[in-house]
């Protein structure tokens, strides 16, 4: 069978995975999020972290505890980097340097997975375990949550409370991480994928040459990294590497988990709104976005014109052979789509145009379908907006899902857009301005260009994936990369439990002949039309210097 | 840059946070009843009239949610 082949034929596999877990994993998503009864292991982590967990709470509280939760996993993760020497499984590295620590611990924090460091070079396997793996936990966990608490906004009524911070956070942890990543650890372990303590074999190659091979805890942390859309690789090669991503079928297991649970969300809406037509709604727009970009990034790999090209049967430049073209681009397309930046390319190798369509992913917000809870949050508040535009165009007061969208809804809506583009530009802009910093950029043109503009599009959408040529372990990339990420992951939740909030405070409107079903194609064509308008143009003026520039040149 | 200052610069963003809460808090407040202490009831979305009853019960999936969503005797906590 041909590269060509094999990679189309893992893309039907993976597409009919996803659909048949759609339903199941849905359901038990909502039911977690529902059941009164509690497990006897998280009573027992209730009464540790002294949590009543029969008690709902209001919206600003649960967003305090969200926010708290996340600045002591910040520091916790940066004093864990600082006093690595002292620990065990140091592999006698030293403490990680101040401002790589802290870069590390917001981007683990934040679910980015931004990485200016090499892991096998610079973490020890107990840091990599219980520092940076458990972050892969909690983040996606948060994003869980936040979603969970936007959907009982839009479900419940006349009340201020959506949910039990704590509850919910324990419970996706318990009950869906944990077993699933688990059972996925030892398929990726009986796929090839290393798993051990190793310090590291020093070996001679063929080439005479001598050479350190790490080994470590990888298949434990590479089924989380992915089910999470974490995307933080032991290696600094990622999920190019060998011992990480070994063969087709592991790379086809990689792309499933870190879909699989974004995908399946919709459902757990559709199924906790009493509708599950709105999910299917949903859901049709992230893949519609998902095969677009599949194909786009395909296209444009496979038809490369250089000699070389031609020659290989495509652009394979950056690309590992044991994945081929197909596979690559399917796993390009799908990291920058969920927020996951994990890669098993080098992004910086693809085309310009191929390499426009990751950017693009991750510009319209991470939404197709998204990080783990993120992805469903971000395309409900378009929806929103959607919504809004609607009832302008039709003079009617705009409702979704029974709940009317008043100035407070849309004003948070319309801050919930406008955070993420305004993080991406100034951070290029500054970048691009000061003057030490420009030594970074080490391609002229266009291209540096795009370099720096990935990187705080990638930093601010949570995604963590780079392109090569910008030196970002400076101390101003560090920082500044740190902080956008940190903004850029929870102003826009707190403008989303905000929305919540707002959402659940209302009394439900009965649907009439005049609302807009919001489950129709003509809603999923104008929520598409949102996205790419209101959102993907956001981006035109920076891609046309980047990416289009350099694709027309 | 030390510890001290990247543990200031850190505490600092979240206190950006914190203010962020405030404003948005100001901003749903007027329509919220923020001072209900024990407001658990709830009601199902109603869904649109041409909904459908098919394998993907309604029915089912509202027995589901009323546990969740607060459709619960008072006195009882919904998650």
């Amino acid at each position: 069978m041909s590269t060509a082949a094999a990679g189309w034929l893992q893309a039907g596999l993976l597409v009919l995975a996803l659909a048949l877990a759609y339903r199941p994993l849905g359901d038990y998503l909502a039911h977690i999020f529902t059941t009164g009864r509690h497990w006897r292991v998280e009573r027992g982590i209730y009464r540790l972290i002294g949590v009543d967990a029969d008690a709902d709470q209001r919206w600003p509280t649960y967003l305090r505890s969200l926010l708290a939760f996340s600045v002591v996993s910040v520091l916790l993760l940066y004093g864990f980097q600082r006093l690595q020497a002292h620990l065990l499984l140091s592999l006698g590295f030293p403490g990680v340097k101040a401002d790589q620590a802290f870069n590390t611990a917001a981007s683990f924090v934040t679910n980015t997975n931004w990485q200016s460091y090499s892991g096998e070079s610079t973490m020890g396997h107990l840091v990599q375990m219980a520092g940076l793996a458990v972050q892969n936990f909690g983040s996606a966990a948060v994003g869980i949550v936040a979603v969970i608490a936007l959907i009982r906004g839009f479900a419940r009524s006349q009340t201020d409370r959506v949910g039990n911070f704590w509850v919910d956070l324990v419970r996706t942890v318990c009950r869906l991480l944990v077993p699933i990543a688990a059972v996925f650890a030892v398929v990726l372990i009986a796929g090839g994928v290393v798993d051990n303590f190793s310090a590291g074999h020093a070996v001679t190659t063929l080439a005479g040459q001598h050479q350190v091979i790490t080994g470590g805890p990888v298949a434990s942390q590479e089924a989380i990294k992915e089910l999470g859309t974490n995307g933080g690789g032991f290696y600094n090669a990622n999920s190019a590497h060998p011992f990480e991503n070994p063969n087709p079928f592991t790379n086809l297991v990689e792309i499933f988990l870190l879909l699989v649970i974004s995908f399946a969300l919709p459902r757990t809406f559709g199924r906790m709104v009493g509708d599950n037509r709105q999910g299917y709604a949903v859901v049709a727009v992230m893949v519609i976005l998902w095969v677009a970009s599949v194909s786009g990034i395909s296209f444009f790999e496979a038809g490369q014109h250089s000699a070389a090209a031609l020659a290989a049967g495509g652009s394979l430049e950056g690309k590992e052979v044991r994945f081929g073209i197909p596979a690559s681009t399917l796993f390009s397309a799908s990291t920058t789509l969920t927020s996951t930046g994990a890669v098993n390319n080098a992004h910086d190798s693809l085309s310009p145009f191929g390499g426009g369509i990751a950017m693009l992913n991750m510009m319209l917000g991470e939404i197709a379908p998204g990080g783990t809870g993120s992805g469903l949050y971000g395309i409900l508040v378009l929806a929103v907006v959607t919504v809004f535009v609607a009832g302008l165009m039709v003079g009617r007061t705009p409702e979704y899902l029974s709940k009317k969208l008043r100035a407070p809804e849309i004003k948070l809506a319309s801050l919930y857009i406008l955070t993420t583009p305004a993080l991406v530009l100034i951070g290029t802009g500054l970048a691009i301005a000061l003057p030490g910093e420009q030594a970074s950029i080490l391609n002229p043109g266009p291209h540096g260009l795009s370099e720096v503009l990935y990187a705080f599009t990638s930093a601010s959408n949570n995604n963590g994936s780079a392109f090569a040529g910008l030196s970002v372990n400076t101390v101003w990339y560090n920082s500044a990369l740190g902080v956008v990420m940190l903004l850029s992951r929870f102003v826009p939740m707190i403008f989303v439990l905000g929305l919540a909030g707002s959402l659940a405070s209302q009394r439900a409107v009965p649907a009439s002949a005049g609302t807009l079903p919001t489950h129709r194609p003509l809603f999923i064509g104008m929520l598409l039309g949102v996205v790419l308008i209101v959102v993907a143009l956001t981006y035109f003026p920076a891609q046309a210097l980047g990416p289009i520039a350099e694709g027309l040149h | 840059m030390s510890d001290v200052a990247f543990i200031a610069l850190t505490i600092a963003v979240f206190a950006v946070m914190a203010v962020v809460v405030q404003g948005v808090e100001r901003l749903v407040r007027p329509v919220a009843s923020s001072d209900r202490t024990d407001s658990l009831g709830g009601q199902q979305y109603t869904a649109h009239p041409d909904a459908d009853s098919g394998d993907d019960s309604r029915g089912r999936a509202a027995s589901v949610g009323a546990v969740g969503m607060g459709a619960l005797p008072d006195g009882q906590v919904a998650r």
